[in-house]
């Protein structure tokens, strides 16, 4: 194999790397478009997998504050919407018109899609169900793993209303 | 050839029915505020199966695991689950009506719903004019009390939904707001 083929080759492969990348967990996008004169056009493209790859290398003491009862009923409720979404046809889910400006959050193929619109910016932020649920599931292992190591006390979990 | 192409047709005719037969539709809930007077549109759709997956994970004061506590305290010794079940159990009704120079209120047991009027007109108040609509199947009530113990179970309520037919639940119209929730099989409010 010539040198030239070889750095084809490892080109091949990182392109292969970043296919299975973003197939796996879908992209997330953000593109940003400031309306003032002059104004920015960000646009950042990251693959939905990278979030949970960056929590796994989060300390988990950084999630010894996740012994929280909120956050065990979330994580749940985010899988259960994300099944849900998964089932449903695409469909604007919320919509709020007023005069300057335009949010929209809307299912749309496998991802949530918002858009912002109103004087001073466009903004548009479309989100992987898969990438949420990879993340939800990265912090939900990062909790478990907190729990293990440190058994939340029995007295921090749900409180019973007083009546 | 031309018969396997049929024969093609019809199994995926057939496996066509078989899915329509076995995946029962979404029911949807649906919000709508439209402010007229601010020119602010508000429209929400929620199937209700992510509602009931919602909320459970709310868990503010009273309102925890998709149930409301309600104290003693707050309804003055009024025994809300017992009332309710008494409305169940009692013959289409009308059970209160007030009627005053400008206002009309009436709450009914009717076709099988709570049914709850109010129509305020701008008068001595000084407000527009206001017409509040509430209708609850009486199923969804009894399955929200059906626990008890002073607590209201929005979830089984939600449940309930799930399975009744089209529905409008609220409708508020007041001279430049109206609101609107209602449920039906369609993703979308319009």
């Amino acid at each position: 194999m010539t040198r030239g083929q070889r750095v084809l080759a490892y080109f091949g492969v990182l392109a292969l790397i970043a296919v299975v990348l973003v197939a796996w967990d879908g992209v997330i996008t953000v593109r940003v478009r400031e309306k003032t004169p002059g104004g920015h056009l960000i646009y950042v493209a990251v693959p939905g997998i990278m979030i949970p790859v960056a929590l796994h290398f989060i300390p988990a003491r950084y999630f010894r504050g996740a012994h929280d009862a909120q956050l065990r009923l979330v994580l749940p409720a985010v899988e259960g919407v994300i099944n849900s979404l998964s089932n449903i046809s695409d469909t604007v889910l919320v919509e709020v018109a007023s005069p300057g400006s335009h949010v929209i959050v809307r299912k749309l193929g496998r991802s949530v899609v918002t858009d912002v619109n109103d004087d001073d910016a466009d903004v548009h932020v479309s989100v992987p169900l898969r990438a949420i649920r990879a993340t939800a599931c990265a912090i939900a292992a990062k909790v478990s793993a907190v729990d293990a190591a440190d058994p939340p006390d029995s007295t921090a979990s749900v409180s019973e209303p007083s009546s | 050839m031309r018969k396997l192409m049929f024969a093609g047709l019809f199994v995926v005719g057939l496996s066509a029915v078989a899915q329509g037969g076995t995946s029962a539709p979404d029911r949807w809930i649906h919000v709508r505020v439209v402010d007229s007077g601010q020119g602010e549109t508000v429209n929400v759709n929620m199937p209700l199966s992510m509602a009931e997956m919602v909320l459970p994970a709310i868990n503010q004061k009273d309102f925890h695991a998709g149930k409301i506590s309600i104290g003693q305290a707050d309804m003055h010794d009024v025994d809300l689950p017992m009332l309710l079940n008494a409305l169940r159990d009692a013959p289409d009704n009308e059970f209160v009506t007030v009627k005053s120079s400008d206002e009309d209120v009436r709450v009914a047991k009717q076709g099988g719903n709570l049914v709850v009027h109010v129509r305020e007109s701008a008068g001595k108040s000084g407000k527009g004019n206001e017409h509040v609509d509430v209708t609850i199947p009486m199923r969804v009530i009894t399955a929200m009390v059906a626990k008890g113990e002073h607590e209201l179970d929005l979830n089984a309520a939600l449940r309930e939904l799930e399975t009744l037919g089209d529905t409008t639940l609220v409708t508020v119209n007041e001279d430049t707001e109206t609101v609107r929730i209602w449920v039906d099989s369609r993703n979308n409010s319009n």
